[in-house]
């Protein structure tokens, strides 16, 4: 199966905003994608270039196999987009819009649709003007998935919604992966709730791409360690290895962020500063998340 | 995409509600067109031909419209070879309805040729262009109802060029809607009519930031704010009641504040290719007559009514947050409506004696002047019909960036036109001493309830509204 989203030296300006500069990218099939970065930093456009909403000022962008520009039926049928808000006719039911969203997709799951209806506690009677923004945003989930989208593009999808209807979110999210086998690229903030779904990550910083790997590949790259001091010593106020990149606590016990060394340095790290590191364990995203800015910044 | 979908798309009981009140609407300018000129012979292809098809387009387009220019729509699969199906098919039969009936009343003229006007009026609404800014659609609509007037006011006239020029009309006509059509459906002006500010995506963190900064760089050195306060909002004073109508109506962007010049302008160029139809002297004629017709009350209420109604609007405005008590905000209301009204029939009543004076002193034909009666009998049928049209628009809290706007209009047009008829048969009564006695009570009582209906609005309405799509009962 090719990759759903390919993008070479994409570049989009507005005006002299620079919001994507020369990003090339290669999204594997069948993957959750994580879409990280700080505010700003072009992840809604690309999304929007992803879907053909906005066109690329230099570079290419392809979208199922096909310029997102020209995105036709068949690609269409097969893309879902949930978007941050305005996806509705506000003087429709949520029923009759969902009635009007099946119309144009064949194989629209209406099972599915009623499943998530009940599980995220949304009434089909209600008027589209009278829902809450949580729910405005569970109406936007489930026209994005009930006609088994190939490759889901989701902004910001939990950005309004409660931690029960995350939860429920991202259990459905799971199961849309086993059954329907596609692509989701999901964009959020909430770094500890993504990461249970995830198993890519790509960040981006001002427009740039750090960082495209599989998460648990980054999660063996980085690590924490718990270092207590040799009886008899205290540890350095700054660790001078440029492979420490963060440091909290005091002299008697510290708590650091590092990109894993070989075990040859571990050793000598141990050594020349008379430290025991008596605790590794992964960082979960929220913490990898400034350490891969912050090394992008360094090796700028 | 079935016929059931498109149903519910078509919303018909909406539909057939605005296709009844825009009838009326257009019913009562008849009405009027026929008390101007004394034109009273009407018929089928001015109501067929014309009202009927843009009635119907109006409506409809809408519906149509909506979801091609929803953000989802480029996401939906083939949605406009779907809507353009079946739109295709629901204006072809509004065509055939219409063309048959024109048929029925006047078989002379030829069938393809009415029906390529009628399929033009039919779509003639829907292309996007009209939208580009969005007050201009209101100008295109002026633009229809000024065609439409025209053809009401010279169907023989019209008539009289189909038949003479069947072929060229009917070519032209047909080449128009297939234009509008295609135009609107085909795939690429899809992408060309999104309405971008709207899509979700594009209302990111960046863009965002983009417009703060442009409109920061702006700002500096082109756009005006409102002016500032320069008194103590809380002091009660003439003053500050004074700066919240210039606040209001200064507080505007810059093609805001030129529309109603605009609009003006349109209509005025609209009522000089009316009066071009006739020669000098006819001009002059329909000119006099124009004024004598609005000399009289019944007319003149008319168009204050509906003038008034739609700028007192501003003030409901939910933006509008001002600094002055909730008190204070009813009492600036009222009084603008009041002030509103006196020195709209000053102005237009001194216009229409200055203008009678200038085509009876050319012509010595007699004077017409404003007496003090009539003056009397407007300030009164004013007030009485304002506010309670006024009295409506608080208690279903229609406002100005609400869809309801068109139905207030069409409120008015409709009051208007039946309080015509009633002073237009009773008139003579206002000129006795009971009837003038009867006019003080009116304007008494109406002004009395009307102030309790504003200060009772102010006092329990959400200034926020947080559904304006719809124009809401009480909160």
């Amino acid at each position: 199966m090719t990759s759903p989203l390919v993008t070479y030296q994409l570049n989009k300006t507005f005006g002299a905003h620079q919001a994507l500069g020369a990003l090339t990218l290669e999204i594997p099939f069948g993957r959750v994608v994580g879409l990280i970065g700080r505010n700003g930093s072009g992840k809604t456009t690309l999304l929007n270039l992803a879907c053909g909403l906005l066109l690329p000022t230099l570079g290419t962008c392809s979208t199922l196999g096909r310029p997102s520009g020209e995105l036709a039926a068949p690609e269409l049928s097969v893309l879902g987009i949930v978007a941050q808000a305005g996806q509705f006719i506000n003087w429709m039911t949520v029923a009759q819009q969902l009635q009007f969203h099946a119309s144009f997709y064949k194989n629209w799951d209406q099972p599915r649709e009623q499943r998530l209806l009940d599980e995220l506690d949304l009434n089909p009677a209600r008027k589209i003007d009278e829902l809450s923004p949580g729910d405005l945003q569970k109406l936007g989930i489930i026209l994005g998935v009930c006609h088994h989208p190939k490759l889901l593009l989701l902004d910001e999808p939990m950005s309004a919604l409660d931690p029960i209807a995350r939860q429920s979110l991202l259990k459905f999210l799971l199961d849309l992966v086993r059954e329907d086998e596609g692509t989701i690229i999901i964009s959020s903030h909430l770094l500890s709730d993504v990461e249970k779904i995830i198993d890519w990550v790509v960040c981006l910083d001002r427009g740039e791409l750090a960082v495209s790997a599989p998460y648990d590949e980054l999660q063996e790259r980085y690590a924490e360690w718990i270092v207590t001091p040799a009886s008899g010593s205290e540890l350095p106020r700054k660790f001078a290895e440029p492979w420490v990149l963060a440091r909290e606590g005091d002299s008697r016990r510290a708590r650091l962020q590092v990109r894993l060394p070989s075990s040859e340095t571990i050793a000598q790290f141990s050594a020349q500063h008379s430290a025991n590191v008596i605790d590794s364990r992964p960082l979960n995203l929220e913490q990898l998340f400034p350490l891969l800015i912050n090394e992008r910044s360094l090796a700028q | 995409m079935n016929w059931r979908v498109y149903l519910t798309l078509l919303r018909p009981w909406h539909s057939a509600q605005m296709v009844g009140l825009l009838f009326m609407l257009f019913f009562g300018l008849r009405m009027v067109v026929i008390n101007l000129l004394g034109n009273t012979e009407g018929n089928a292809l001015a109501g067929w031909g014309f009202v009927m098809p843009v009635i119907f387009g109006f409506v409809l387009t809408d519906a149509v419209r909506a979801p091609m220019h929803h953000p989802f729509g480029m996401f939906l699969p083939d949605l406009r070879r779907h809507l353009a199906r079946w739109h295709l098919g629901t204006m072809g039969t509004l065509t055939l309805l219409c063309t048959g009936m024109i048929w029925k009343y006047d078989s002379a003229l030829p069938p393809l040729t009415v029906a390529g006007i009628v399929a033009v009026l039919n779509l003639i609404l829907l292309p996007g262009i009209w939208q580009v800014i969005g007050r201009v659609s209101q100008l295109f609509v002026l633009l229809v109802l000024g065609i439409l007037t025209i053809a009401m006011v010279f169907p023989e006239e019209l008539r009289l060029s189909i038949l003479a020029h069947p072929w060229s009309i009917g070519l032209g006509a047909w080449a128009l809607a297939w234009f509008f059509f295609h135009g609107v459906f085909s795939c690429r002006s899809g992408k060309r009519n999104a309405q971008i500010p709207y899509l979700p995506f594009i209302s990111s963190s960046i863009s965002t930031r983009k417009k703060a900064e442009k409109s920061e760089g702006r700002t500096s050195s082109k756009v005006k704010h409102p002016s500032p306060w320069t008194t103590t909002p809380s002091d009660g004073s003439l003053r500050a009641w004074l700066d919240v109508p210039h606040y209001v109506l200064t507080g505007k962007n810059l093609i805001g504040s030129f529309m109603p010049l605009l609009r003006l302008c349109v209509l005025g160029g609209l009522s000089a290719i009316l009066f071009a139809q006739n020669d000098s002297g006819e001009i002059d004629r329909v000119l006099y007559r124009f004024v004598w017709f609005y000399q009289k009350p019944d007319n003149l209420i008319f168009w204050i009514v509906i003038l008034n109604s739609i700028r007192t609007t501003g003030f409901l405005q939910p933006s509008c947050v001002y600094p002055i008590s909730r008190a204070q905000q009813a009492k600036v209301h009222y009084l603008n409506f009041v002030i509103g009204m006196i020195v709209k029939i000053t102005a237009i009543g001194t216009t229409f004696v200055l203008v009678a004076w200038f085509v009876a002193n050319r012509h010595d034909w007699p004077r017409p002047m404003l007496g003090v009666v009539n003056l009397f009998q407007m300030l009164a049928w004013l007030f009485a019909v304002g506010s309670l049209l006024q009295g409506i628009s608080l208690r279903y809290k229609i406002r100005q960036n609400t869809n309801a706007q068109s139905i207030l209009l069409v409120l008015a047009f409709i009051c208007a036109v039946i309080f015509s008829v009633f002073v237009a048969t009773h008139l003579t009564f206002i000129f006795s001493l009971t009837g003038v006695a009867c006019l003080v009570v009116l304007i008494a009582t109406s002004q009395y309830v009307y102030y309790a209906v504003v200060r009772r609005y102010f006092r329990k309405m959400d200034f926020i509204m947080l559904n304006p799509s719809r124009s809401g009962s009480a909160p």
